[in-house]
């Protein structure tokens, strides 16, 4: 080939060049790097939502557990990466024969960060706080039942129950429910006292929280010095600084897009997990013309579940067809009953008195997975005549309008609450869904607690929302989490919304 | 003849585009300015593809014959996109600026016309309104009522009409001690009158660049309120909206950010190269130092 | 002269209470719940009501404008709902990344635009006069978030990428080569795409956290200034006594030094006053495009997240700062042109 410039040979030559260069360069920049290499005890975690507060017990966001679950705050159970309960400021229990009465033995000798004691009187204050009718926990559910908490002396309590609580010890392993101190309690939401294996060091206000190893702490000592939560909410930062190594662990990811860069990169582990957000399109059962079974019929043959994933998740996602996340052993597959079919769903929506289609609105609350999914069902639709308009809007506006006030047609969000197929029996809940049959079905499986028999009746509950296609059921959304290859010691999977650090450490 | 401001002149607008035309800066915007134009008027017509049309399997495709621009993280098509955010572009800045020029001329030439208290008056909303960094009350307006076009148009426009105000007012009051006027005064026309026959008229060029200015600005602010998610809503493109989902996507399609950014400093240059052209006839001691 | 300075500020005392009554009614007709968002979906009506009267929502809208304000005049802002410690606090933190972000991307369009403007004004009429207003016509063009966009690839985002590339042949392997020493300085540099670490992590990280949105920030400061410092050069060359020391023979690049650019500092410094609020609109952005939580970013999160009590005083602290750089913008320009003393 030509090449009157000569441009491919000067190009060439400085290839060379360049090599020495680059060699030159990075055997300067690998200096610090040696020095580095024999333990390093800091970390930084990269998390896309800063916490508004850290105090567990008084904030709903998920992003207070994952800073404060297990490293700096315990209660009397915990809840283990495989979703299992295990004991934490609790040594063990006796639970008396009709189930009505909890007895807790607790850890002695346990530090609060301050210095003080832990005792029963920590456990009663911590339960009564948060069961108290000005109580401002945000899941004050999770203690219901409970009519007495009774110190019977430093290291034994008693729970007195109204009625059995099969999942008390799950409850009380939950974020909401670890015990604080009644002098730091006021003030934990912006200097968290705990008495777990780090302590709080600073934080400052938009860019990171710092924690620092408790040396005093009553368990197996952490194995890392310090750690840090970096929030980076931008994906193009969130990728940039793992690249550049400044954050070592993203165990929620928030750039689908960037993934695959990371999956063939060596130097990372990339894990992507399931979580228990059921991904939906929320629908308004009252508010015509969505009242029409035909019309949800015609939209849920309508939904190309894998284009959403791929266009909106990058392929991370598994599609479901109904409320209930797949990696559940209740879990029934019901992807035959509303096959994708658009020819059948315009023939639905003609018989439903719509052969031109209708115009509704489609409201998308400030998440990629909304904000993206939305623009593609939109356009997916569309082909049946269904013209929506999209209406973003913020959380504030969401929670006002979609949830409280029931002023919409459509929207997408993510649940993420597990087990929550229960909220189709809630009367005067947003999706305005009313089916006595399922109530049924509910009120039996309450009363019912062998297992076999339990996931038989959540598959007919399953059953009867997919039949009645209450939402438009799109996918499960997975957690990417990104880490440095040389990080070990995290959790694979998340069944409670943590960043469990006790175990964390660097491999030689 | 001794006018109180000496950057106000009184030309006949005939003349203004006669002489504009010869300026180089002016021909170069005006070339510019109707290159984005001609964009937005075809594709109230046609676009290349539909904008609308999501094909996951052409997305982030980088530029070639089938898409000229290439195609976004949806697939589709960048050039359509631009095309029609173009429309959404001028229509957002076009009518925001007829906003401030319905509402703020008159408050400007009434406040001249009557000076004293309602002139005082109106200079203190002004200074309110100024007080305020734009963008700003452009967030609050659009957290009020919500994210859209329409109302991306309100809260650009409310700037615009101080703006007006101040450029009516110091129009009105160099043209009202002159002598025609006091003829007219004499032969006892209404100050209404007067404003209607007199001062607009010789003030028309005045509004004209200033127009142009807040049209360029009418872009970039629609640009900026769209990239923060304010403006028009998908599916309708906008090029600020363009440019934030581009962001995102930075590692793997870099091209989705180039084109829409160039579509804005190409409207944006045009519109300014336009009014410094215009300024220049207008404005006798600039150009003196040209 | 005392008179006029006592009038200026009356009216910029008028002005802000009028301003502090725009921002308290815009509080009571934004729509959503603050105390539903801070306690989520699941939590009870009674939980929501405690909270509501924790944070005195309940109480009569004139006892609430009255608290505030006092409340903003004497520093005691109230506690952030989202973040629940004193708002002065989260004020302070957003100040201090702000106002190094605004002081370094001021010295940066200084150091660009002072020189460019004094070149092309010395050039008058020549190619390189029109070439860098021709450049300057673009930057203001340019929309600051694009112009930060393009930074990050290049400087954060390319560099690492490039490394694939260099191993491979072809025309792009070899750009990648050649460019590779600049891309494993980058590399090194370690520039933050966005984030800010935070002060206490020490003085480089966080600098170098700050670089890329103060260029971005400065570009069209910069192009604007450039312009303004030209034709204010080109303005005083045209005057008198600068004619005058032209015809006793100094040379003219001596003359726009020792005469002419002192003067134009003048209206160019006035210029930087009242663009104080364009940069004000400038940071909002870029501190969104680069996540940093200085005070643009926080007012944005804050109306969004409806923490109306940090809004509320964030945006009459901005007003408050517009109005007093404008008064003082005033107030020197009386000093330097007499004629300007008439009451307005």
């Amino acid at each position: 080939m030509l090449d009157p410039l000569g441009l491919k040979s000067w190009i060439l030559t400085m290839h060379y060049r360049a090599k020495i260069a680059l060699i030159l360069a990075s055997s300067f920049i690998a200096f610090p790097a040696v020095s580095f290499a024999a333990a390093r005890t800091d970390l930084v975690i990269g998390i896309a939502l800063e916490p508004p507060n850290l105090d567990p017990t008084a904030g709903a966001a998920a992003a207070i557990d994952e800073v404060t679950y297990a490293n700096l705050f315990e209660g009397l159970t915990r809840i283990n990466q495989s979703g299992e309960v295990e004991p934490a400021l609790a040594t063990s229990w006796d639970i008396s024969a009709d189930g009505l009465t909890y007895t807790f033995k607790l850890h002695t000798g346990v530090k609060f960060h301050d210095g003080a004691d832990f005792t029963a009187d920590d456990v009663k204050f911590s339960i009564d706080r948060a069961m108290a009718k000005d109580s401002t926990n945000a899941q004050k559910a999770l203690f219901d039942g409970i009519t007495a908490v009774t110190v019977v002396d430093p290291a034994t309590v008693t729970l007195t129950l109204s009625k059995p609580v099969g999942s008390l010890l799950y409850n009380l392993g939950w974020g909401d429910a670890v015990i604080v101190d009644a002098a730091s309690a006021a003030t934990n939401a912006e200097k968290p006292v705990g008495t777990g294996p780090f302590k709080f060091d600073n934080w400052a206000k938009g860019s990171a929280i710092t924690l620092i190893k408790n040396p005093s702490y009553w368990g197996t000592p952490a194995m890392l010095d310090k750690v840090q939560f970096r929030i980076i909410a931008d994906p193009a930062a969130a990728t940039a600084a793992l690249l550049s190594g400044d954050v070592q662990v993203f165990p929620n990811f928030p750039a689908p897009e960037a993934v695959p860069q990371f999956q063939s990169d060596a130097r990372f582990t990339v894990a992507i997990g399931t979580t228990e957000g059921e991904t939906i399109l929320s629908t308004n059962n009252k508010k015509p013309p969505f009242d029409n079974l035909k019309v949800r019929q015609a939209i849920a043959m309508t939904i190309d579940r894998q284009a959403v994933i791929d266009g909106a998740m990058f392929g991370q996602g598994i599609p479901i067809y109904t409320h209930f996340a797949p990696h559940n052993p209740a879990y029934t597959d019901l992807s035959a009953m509303y096959p994708r079919d658009v020819v059948k769903a315009k023939a639905l929506l003609a018989e439903a008195g719509f052969p031109a289609g209708f115009k509704a609105t489609l409201k998308l609350p400030p998440v990629t997975y909304a904000r993206r999914g939305g623009e593609i069902i939109a356009a997916q639709l569309r082909e049946v005549g269904i013209e929506l308009e999209i209406i973003p809007v913020e959380w504030a506006q969401w929670i006002d309008q979609v949830f409280t006030n029931k002023d919409y047609d459509l929207t997408i969000v993510s649940h993420t609450e597990p087990n929550d197929i229960n909220i189709y029996g809630r009367k005067d809940y947003y999706f305005q869904y009313a089916n006595a049959k399922f109530d049924e079905v509910m009120a039996k499986l309450d009363a019912t607690a062998d297992p076999a028999m339990r996931n038989t009746l959540l598959g007919e509950a399953q059953k009867i929302i997919t039949e009645d296609a209450v939402n438009g059921y799109i996918f499960q959304l997975a957690q990417t989490g990104i880490h440095d290859a040389k990080v070990m010691g995290l959790w694979e999977n998340a069944p409670i919304q943590a960043i469990d650090l006790t175990a964390a450490h660097w491999m030689e | 003849m001794a006018l109180p401001n000496p950057n106000i002149t009184v030309l006949p607008t005939r003349d203004v585009w006669a002489m504009a035309t010869r300026s180089p800066a002016f021909v170069t915007g005006l070339i510019l300015t109707s290159i984005i134009l001609l964009l937005g008027l075809i594709s109230l017509v046609w676009t290349p593809y539909d904008v609308s049309l999501v094909t996951i399997a052409e997305r982030l495709k980088t530029p070639s014959h089938s898409h000229l621009f290439g195609t976004d993280h949806f697939g589709r098509d960048i050039l359509s996109m631009i095309m029609v955010g173009a429309r959404n572009s001028i229509a957002v800045a076009l009518v925001a600026v007829g906003i401030g020029v319905i509402i703020g001329v008159p408050l400007g030439c009434w406040a001249a016309a009557r000076g004293g208290l309602i002139d005082a008056s109106l200079m203190r909303g002004n200074d309110v309104v100024f007080a305020f960094p734009a963008l700003l009350s452009a967030v609050m307006i659009t957290a009020i009522f919500g994210p859209g076009a329409v109302n991306a148009i309100i809260a650009i426009g409310i700037f615009n009409i101080p703006v007006f105000a101040r450029v009516a007012r110091a129009g009105a009051m160099a043209i009202w001690p002159r002598d025609f006027i006091l003829a007219a005064r004499a032969a006892g026309k209404s100050r209404m009158q007067i404003t209607l026959e007199h001062i607009l008229p010789n003030m028309m060029h005045l509004l004209i660049v200033q127009g142009t200015i807040q049209f360029s600005l009418g872009i970039l602010a629609e640009a900026g309120l769209s990239y923060l998610g304010l403006g028009a809503q998908p599916p309708s493109p906008s090029w600020g909206r363009m440019l934030a989902e581009a962001q995102t996507m930075m590692s793997i399609g870099p091209h989705t950010a180039l084109f829409p950014g160039l579509a804005i400093v190409i409207s944006v240059l045009g519109l300014n190269l336009m009014g410094d052209g215009l300024r220049d006839v207008l404005d006798p001691k600039l150009s003196r130092s040209k | 002269m005392i008179g006029y300075f006592f009038s200026r500020l009356g009216l910029s005392a008028l002005s802000l209470f009028l301003a502090s009554l725009v921002v308290f009614a815009v509080m009571i007709v934004l729509p959503g719940d603050p105390t539903r968002l801070m306690m989520g979906i699941s939590a009870t009506e009674d939980a929501v009501q405690a909270l509501r009267e924790q944070m005195g929502l309940n109480l009569p809208l004139f006892e609430r404008y009255f608290t505030w304000l006092t409340g903003f005049l004497t520093g005691n802002m109230g506690r952030s709902y989202t973040y629940s410690v004193p708002v002065s606090e989260l004020i302070y933190g957003a100040v201090s990344i702000s106002l190094p972000l605004a002081l370094i991307a001021l010295i940066l369009s200084t150091m660009i635009a002072i020189p460019t403007g004094l070149y092309a004004a010395s050039r008058h009429g020549k190619k390189a006069d029109s070439l860098s207003m021709g450049v300057a016509q673009i930057g203001i063009a340019m929309p600051n978030f694009w112009f930060a966009i393009l930074l990050v690839y290049a400087f954060v985002l390319l560099p690492f990428q490039s490394q694939a590339w260099a191993g491979q042949g072809g025309f792009w392997g070899g750009v990648a080569t050649l460019f590779s020493p600049a891309f494993s300085f980058f590399q090194w540099l370690k520039l933050p795409a966005g984030g800010f670490p935070g002060w206490e992590t020490g003085f480089i990280p966080a600098f170098k956290a700050l670089i890329l949105p103060a260029i971005a920030l400065a570009l069209p400061q910069a192009a604007i200034l450039a312009r303004v410092t030209r034709s204010a050069l080109l303005e005083i060359l045209g005057e008198d006594y600068i004619r005058t020391a032209r015809a006793k023979g100094l040379p003219r690049n001596l003359v726009i030094r020792r005469h002419a650019l002192r003067n134009a500092m003048i209206p160019v410094l006035t210029i930087l006053g009242l663009q104080f609020s364009f940069l004000l609109s400038g940071t909002i952005i870029i501190e969104n495009a680069f996540y940093l939580p200085g005070l643009g970013r926080m007012v944005f999160q804050a109306i969004t997240q409806r923490d109306l009590i940090v809004v509320q005083s964030v945006v009459m602290l901005l007003v408050l700062a517009v109005i007093v750089v404008n008064l003082i913008v005033d107030l020197l320009y009386a000093v330097a042109d007499p004629r300007l003393r008439r009451p307005a």
